[in-house]
């Protein structure tokens, strides 16, 4: 109808209850995110409190405390550490293996039509399951899980690199041919500039990918970890700490997330960020 | 059956989601007669598609008042239908369940009816044929004659154009202001139709009576009657009296359209 | 000669997906006769031959039951869930602005981690296995329809009203078939999730199923086991997801289907 949301102006009430209402639209997101995070917490606490069996479900205030004992524990740390440390190898062979590959398919037809279709059929697969012959492959240390994230998460990189190229090929290589530039400033002023939103998108959902495989390539055997400790705690009936170990990938998630979404803020400032 | 409106002192303000207040229509009086084809031309900016909005209903007036026969407008009917400048034909339906779409709630025609109107409208804006085509398969001119047929199915009373030319090419558009006179043909179904554009010359070639509207607020500066018999040609455009006519609108439109850039 | 070269220039998408199986099969073959040793590699020809043995002595087929019963009702209950919940998501205003940071934390949470707490709540049974494969695969449903309703413009809630039509045929006329590309995707992508789920799942307690099978291969050294369910596992996905294409090409045949995440 019009391009900016307009309200009609139709309330010229001046009582208290209409300045109250003015206040909650124009913070309405502020408060609706503050009074759902207030909720759910209550809601988990009282569902605690309803079961009463801390065997069997525990709020986030034993959650809460059941970490602040865990912090003291130099055992928690290495798995945190282990975990971390999976995670950053993992998801950065996945960005490296990712580009290369999406960039060798993409600028290269027969490299396309050879490998995209086992590329799109391996993208549909539940790869994290090749978790267990990595084991055998790799032992049960620390390669073994990098093995599996960076199988599990390089595929969303894989294809959004090239979807990028191709479509800024398709839109930008006439522009780059009138003004008769070179292949290697076409490539840093317009192929990667061009392609960097889809990157990013890609990067997002490969770091998520990376994330839930370390529980899936902890649980299969492993020496430390946060998905060790889950199992582990699993094993001992310990809901408290189960919770705190899927609180840290929670997390985890959530802070690479953010911080992937503050670098594309950064790197493609003139769009708008979703999601 | 053929309806009349009036438009009484109808202002509109809106509030900006920052806060701040638009004085989009400022005191807007009308009356609109059957059989008789209104062109809204002015600046961007100038409150015709707004008061476009309010005769249909979809917005309502912050002061003043719309009368359809006499009854204050509160809402979209079925007895008006609007052509939009995007066409907005919905993907996942061929042109026929396009055009099928305002006439599919109406439980006074049965369903050979409303395919015999979705055919005979089909026919009229010339896409025989294409019936079973998707919407991606058209072409920008085919999409707006689809976007037309849809309204003119409702077989409203009043029939309100928002720039529905705007987005087609310099040729196309030609061609569909002189085929709109055939297609719409208010004279004899005694329809009002109103016409919003930007473009002065197909507001001229079309209208019997053209508004001109000035800048923020939205005023009308002047009610002007075209003279020229219907159906007209293109080739009125070349006559002295249309340049004339088109020159003296621009004269009063232009201090306005400047104040629309500069904002 | 020439003859060769147009037959290659008319047919080079299949010849090339043709070239790049081959040549990736036999990598692999070869890789397997470098190696030499089952127990720790095995090649393309001896994961064939050995599903077919499965098959043949029949000993698959109560895993492959169990596995597919666990998937189909959990992957069903997410589909409808997801799609629902999505929906009301994305047509209720308040809905969404109270639930948006539980959608962002969903998105970054990792599913598969509750799991264990799943199986803790509904013990070693069935239930619990569908559960976990509901909870892994409704994740991406919801949050594609929830997108695909927001991305079903405004533009055709004015084209609706104007013709005044009313509120509750706006849902299957207008946002239903509007987000539909955006549901299919996310049902695509849930399905390798729910697998994913079935061998997690599976992890926690079972008897049988092809999860199982694949730990029974890690825990007696069987490499021939664990390729061949992770293989049969691996099909599952592109078959389903092949599955849920060709039903949207019935569909839907006003849109052209990418691939998208």
């Amino acid at each position: 109808m019009s391009k900016t949301q307009e309200i009609p102006l139709e309330d010229t009430d001046d009582s208290f209850a209409a300045s109250v209402r003015a206040a909650y639209n124009r913070h309405r997101i502020g408060i609706n995110f503050c009074l759902s995070v207030v909720l759910a917490l209550l809601t988990w606490e009282f569902i605690d409190f309803i079961f009463d069996d801390p065997d069997f479900f525990t709020g986030p205030v034993a959650v809460a405390i059941e970490f602040t004992v865990l912090i003291y524990e130099p055992r928690f740390w290495e798995h945190v550490s282990y975990s971390s440390t999976e995670l950053v190898y993992g998801f950065a062979l996945a960005t490296f293996l990712g580009v290369v590959i999406g960039a060798g398919v993409a600028f290269s037809r027969t490299l396309d039509e050879m490998f995209s279709p086992i590329l799109v059929g391996l993208y549909a697969t539940p790869r994290s399951v090749a978790a267990p012959l990595f084991i055998i492959w790799l032992g049960l240390g620390i390669a073994s899980k990098v093995g599996v994230i960076t199988l599990a998460s390089v595929f969303p990189v894989i294809i959004n690199t090239q979807a990028g190229i191709k479509n800024v090929q398709g839109e930008f290589r006439m522009l780059g041919r009138a003004f008769n530039i070179s292949f290697w400033a076409m490539l840093t002023k317009i192929i990667v500039p061009g392609s960097m939103p889809f990157l990013i998108a890609g990067l997002r959902l490969g770091y998520s990918r990376s994330v839930v495989t370390i529980m899936v390539a902890e649980l299969f055997g492993a020496e430390a970890g946060i998905g060790y400790m889950i199992d582990h705690a699993t094993q001992t009936f310990h809901v408290a700490e189960m919770m705190v170990g899927i609180s840290l990938l929670t997390i985890m998630g959530i802070a690479g997330n953010e911080a992937l979404k503050f670098v594309e803020r950064w790197a493609t400032p003139y769009r708008k960020t979703l999601v | 059956m053929s309806s009349s409106i009036q438009v009484e002192q109808v202002h509109k303000t809106f509030m900006k989601p920052t806060g701040e207040t638009v004085h989009a229509v400022g005191g807007i009086d009308m009356d609109l007669r059957p059989g008789t084809f209104y062109s809204f031309v002015g600046p961007s900016g100038c409150g015709k598609t707004t008061m476009l909005h309010m005769i249909h209903g979809l917005l309502p007036p912050t002061r003043g008042r719309i009368l359809l026969d006499g009854d204050e407008v509160v809402g979209p009917t079925p007895n008006k239908a609007v052509v939009f400048q995007q066409a907005l034909l919905l993907p996942w339906r061929n042109v026929t369940d396009n055009i099928k779409f305002g006439i599919e709630n109406d439980r006074t025609k049965s369903a050979t009816e409303k395919m015999e109107i979705c055919d005979k409208y089909t026919q009229i804006v010339g896409l025989r044929g294409f019936e079973s085509h998707y919407p991606h398969e058209l072409s920008g001119g085919m999409q707006q004659r689809v976007n037309l047929a849809r309204a003119l199915a409702v077989n409203p009373e009043i029939l309100l154009m928002d720039e529905p030319f705007a987005s087609l090419d310099a040729q196309t558009r030609l061609l569909m202001q002189e085929e709109l006179q055939r297609m719409v043909d208010w004279k004899n179904s005694g329809k009002i139709v109103i016409f919003v554009t930007h473009d002065i010359e197909e507001a001229v070639f079309l209208s019997d009576i053209v508004f001109c509207f000035s800048f923020r607020p939205g005023t009308i500066m002047k009610e002007i009657k075209v003279p020229f018999p219907t159906p007209r040609t293109l080739r009125v455009k070349e006559e002295p009296e249309f340049l004339q006519i088109k020159h003296d609108i621009w004269e009063l439109l232009a201090d306005e359209a400047r104040k629309a850039m500069e904002e | 000669m020439e003859a060769l070269s147009n037959l290659y220039q008319q047919q080079r998408k299949w010849l090339n997906a043709f070239f790049g199986f081959a040549i990736v099969a036999a990598f692999w073959q070869f890789a397997d006769w470098q190696v030499g040793s089952e127990l720790f590699f095995v090649g393309p020809w001896r994961v064939v031959t050995y599903t077919y043995e499965l098959f043949a002595s029949g000993e698959i087929l109560d895993d492959l039951q169990i596995s597919g019963i666990e998937f189909f009702w959990g992957y069903a209950v997410a589909a409808a869930s997801g799609i629902g919940f999505g929906m009301v998501f994305g047509i209720s205003r308040v809905f969404r602005e109270f639930f948006d940071p539980w959608l962002s934390a969903i998105y970054a949470t990792p599913s598969v981690a509750l799991a264990p707490l799943i199986i803790i709540w509904f013990g070693v049974d069935l239930t619990a296995k569908i559960v976990i494969v509901l909870i892994t695969a409704v994740v991406p449903i919801v949050l594609n329809t929830y997108t695909g309703v927001l991305s079903v413009g405004k533009e055709f809630q004015t084209l609706a009203n104007s013709f005044c039509i009313p509120q509750r045929q706006i849902l299957y006329k207008i946002l239903i078939p509007g987000s539909l590309p955006y549901i299919v995707t996310g049902l695509r992508l849930g399905i390798s999730r729910g697998i994913v789920g079935v061998v997690v799942g599976e992890y926690f307690g079972a008897y049988a199923g092809l999860g199982y099978q694949l730990f029974k291969g890690l825990d007696t050294f069987n490499m021939p086991l664990m390729m061949s369910c992770a293989a049969m596992l691996a099909g599952t996905g592109v078959i389903f997801n092949q599955v849920i294409l060709m039903i949207e090409r019935r569909m839907a045949p006003w849109r052209d289907t990418q691939l998208q995440e």
